[in-house]
C-alpha cells in the first residue's frame, strides 16, 4: 500500500480523532470530543486556549506546540486543520480554535493574527508536523499486524524533533512588540 | 521644493539606489513591485516591516504613514504560481478570499486609507551587504564575534554568516538569544549541556540544500535560523546531531530572524528619502507558549 493511499484512508481521520481523544499516546486524557456532523470538528469541554495547547501536548506527547491568539480565550469547538491555509481558512468560522500541523508562518499563521486584530474571538494551535501524522502510524502498525503474523511489528515514534525553552518572565510576560527602533 | 514622492517614484530612487542589476520580474508573479494601491499615490511616509498584518498598518495610519515596504504577503499566500520550493499548499481561492471576514476587513482598511504596500525581497537579498544577516547578527549582539572575510570592504556580504562565540553551552546561549531578541517561542534542537562555538547565521525559510551549504564550512556547531520545513531541513538538523556532525540549532522563527533586516532597509531607505518619515515597525512574533 503507498503512502497516500494509506494517508487518504487512515491518517487523517486518526490524527484527528488522536488529537482530541483517542490516541492512545500519551496520558491522561480528559477531553471527551463529540465530533461533530462529519467534518473533523469537534466539542470538547470548555477551557482556554493555552489549556487546549496542554492538553493536546500531553495527549500526542509534543513538546513544541505553538498558538496564536489570547492564550486565556474561551474555546469549545475544535477543527482539525491541516497543514495548507485554504483549509484552515474555510474551517475557521466554524470553530473557536484550529490546530494545524506544520502550517507555513506566512500564511495561516499570518492569517489567524490579522483575524484576531479583526476582533475575531479565534485561535490556532500549531503542532510539529511529527505530532500530527505519529498517532496514525501507530494505527497502521494495528493495522498491519492484521495481516502480517509471521515477523514483529512494531511503532517507533520519531519523537517531536524541537524543545521549546522556557522564555525568562520578561520575555513571556511582555507585550508582542519588540525591537522598535533602528 | 523638488517633485512630489510618489510611490512610481519611489520604485525609480529605489531601484537606481539598490546597488545590484534590478531583477524586474519573477515567473512567479510575485515581483518586488506595488501589490496594492496606486502608484501615483503621494507618499506620506513609509514602514518598514517584516509582513504588513494588521497591527502594523493601523500603526502606520496612526502615524501618517501610507507606504509600507514590506517582505511577505498581504493575503497571506505568495500566489497561485509559488515556486515548489516554498513548500506551501495552494493559495485560498478567490471566493474564499473574498467572503472571508479578516480579508475584507483589512482590504476595507487598505482602500480607505489608499495605502500602498510594497514587496522588497528578490532585490534586497543579493545586496552586497546582506541586511538581513547584518541585522540579525547586530541584533543578536554577535557583531564583534563575526568572521569577516579578509580582504572584503564589506564583512557581510551574503552567505558570509559564520560566527564565532566564546564557548558557552547550548543552555547558556539559548538565554542569551531569547533575551536578546525578546523571542518567546524558539524552538530547539540539541541537548542543552552541549558546548558551541562556531555559529551559523540563517534566516527566513530553511530547506535541507541550505542546512547542507552552511555545514560544508568546518567545524560548525549550531545553526541559528528561522522556518525550517519539517519533512526536510529539521529531521536532516537533528540526524547531523544524531551522527555528532553538529550540536543542535536555534529555530527562531521566520518573522523573528528577518525582522532585524526590516530595520536596515529602513537605515538604508533614509539615505536617499529624505522628505517623509521612514520608520521600522516590527510585526512582532507571532507566537504564544506560555499561558
Amino acid at each position: 500500500m503507498t503512502f497516500n493511499n494509506w494517508s487518504r484512508r487512515e491518517i487523517g481521520r486518526l490524527a484527528a480523532a488522536g488529537l482530541v481523544g483517542a490516541s492512545s499516546r500519551g496520558q491522561g486524557a480528559r477531553i471527551t470530543a463529540r465530533q461533530v456532523s462529519g467534518q473533523p470538528i469537534y466539542v470538547i469541554p470548555e477551557t482556554t486556549l493555552g489549556g487546549a495547547r496542554r492538553e493536546v501536548q500531553t495527549k500526542l506527547n509534543v513538546r513544541s506546540a505553538r498558538m496564536v491568539g489570547d492564550p486565556n480565550l474561551r474555546v469549545t469547538r475544535v477543527g482539525r486543520g491541516g497543514h495548507c491555509i485554504a483549509q484552515c481558512m474555510a474551517m475557521a468560522p466554524n470553530v473557536d480554535v484550529v490546530i494545524g500541523g506544520e502550517v507555513r508562518e506566512w500564511e495561516t499563521v499570518e492569517y489567524f493574527r490579522d483575524s484576531v486584530a479583526t476582533g475575531e474571538r479565534k485561535g490556532l494551535i500549531v503542532l510539529p508536523h511529527e505530532g500530527g501524522e505519529e498517532a496514525g502510524m501507530e494505527e497502521c502498525a494495528r493495522w498491519v499486524r492484521g495481516f502480517v503474523t509471521e515477523v514483529p511489528i512494531e511503532f517507533i515514534a520519531s519523537g517531536d524533533p524541537f524543545w521549546i525553552p522556557q522564555p525568562s518572565h520578561e520575555v513571556r510576560t511582555a507585550p508582542t512588540k519588540r525591537l522598535e527602533t533602528v | 521644493m523638488s517633485e512630489q514622492l510618489t510611490a512610481s517614484r519611489l520604485l525609480e530612487r529605489r531601484m537606481k539606489n539598490v546597488g545590484i542589476p534590478w531583477q524586474s520580474q519573477r515567473a512567479d508573479g510575485f515581483d518586488d513591485g506595488i501589490h496594492m494601491g496606486h502608484p501615483d499615490t503621494a507618499v506620506t511616509g513609509i514602514v518598514t516591516t517584516f509582513t504588513p498584518t494588521f497591527e502594523v498598518l493601523k500603526r502606520a495610519v496612526a502615524t501618517g504613514k501610507n507606504t509600507i515596504i514590506c517582505r511577505e504577503t498581504r493575503f497571506y499566500s505568495r500566489g497561485e504560481r509559488a515556486p515548489l520550493y516554498f513548500r506551501n499548499g495552494p493559495a485560498p481561492p478567490k471566493d474564499l478570499l473574498d467572503k472571508d471576514p479578516t480579508v475584507r476587513a483589512k482590504r476595507e482598511f487598505i482602500d480607505f486609507h489608499g495605502l500602498v504596500i510594497i514587496k522588497l525581497v528578490d532585490n534586497w537579498d543579493p545586496r552586497k551587504t546582506d541586511g538581513q544577516l547584518r541585522g540579525l547578527a547586530l541584533a543578536l549582539g554577535w557583531g564583534k564575534y563575526h568572521l569577516g572575510r579578509t580582504g572584503e570592504k564589506d564583512s557581510y556580504g551574503p552567505g558570509n554568516a559564520y560566527f564565532s562565540l566564546p564557548r558557552v553551552s547550548l543552555g547558556q546561549l539559548l538565554r542569551q538569544v531569547q533575551t536578546s531578541l525578546h523571542v518567546r517561542s524558539l524552538r530547539v534542537i540539541g541537548d542543552p549541556q552541549s558546548p558551541v562555538s562556531k555559529v551559523v547565521v540563517t534566516q527566513g525559510f530553511l530547506l535541507v540544500a541550505e542546512v547542507q551549504r552552511v555545514f560544508k564550512e568546518p567545524g560548525v556547531d549550531l545553526l541559528v535560523g528561522g522556518e525550517p520545513v519539517e519533512w526536510e531541513a529539521s529531521e536532516y538538523l537533528e540526524d547531523l546531531v544524531a551522527a555528532k556532525m553538529a550540536k543542535g540549532a536555534i529555530l527562531l522563527g521566520n518573522e523573528v530572524s528577518e525582522e532585524p533586516g526590516s530595520g536596515e532597509m529602513a537605515t538604508w531607505l533614509k539615505t536617499f528619502v529624505t522628505e517623509v518619515p521612514v520608520e521600522w515597525i516590527s510585526a512582532g512574533e507571532p507566537f504564544w507558549t506560555a499561558s
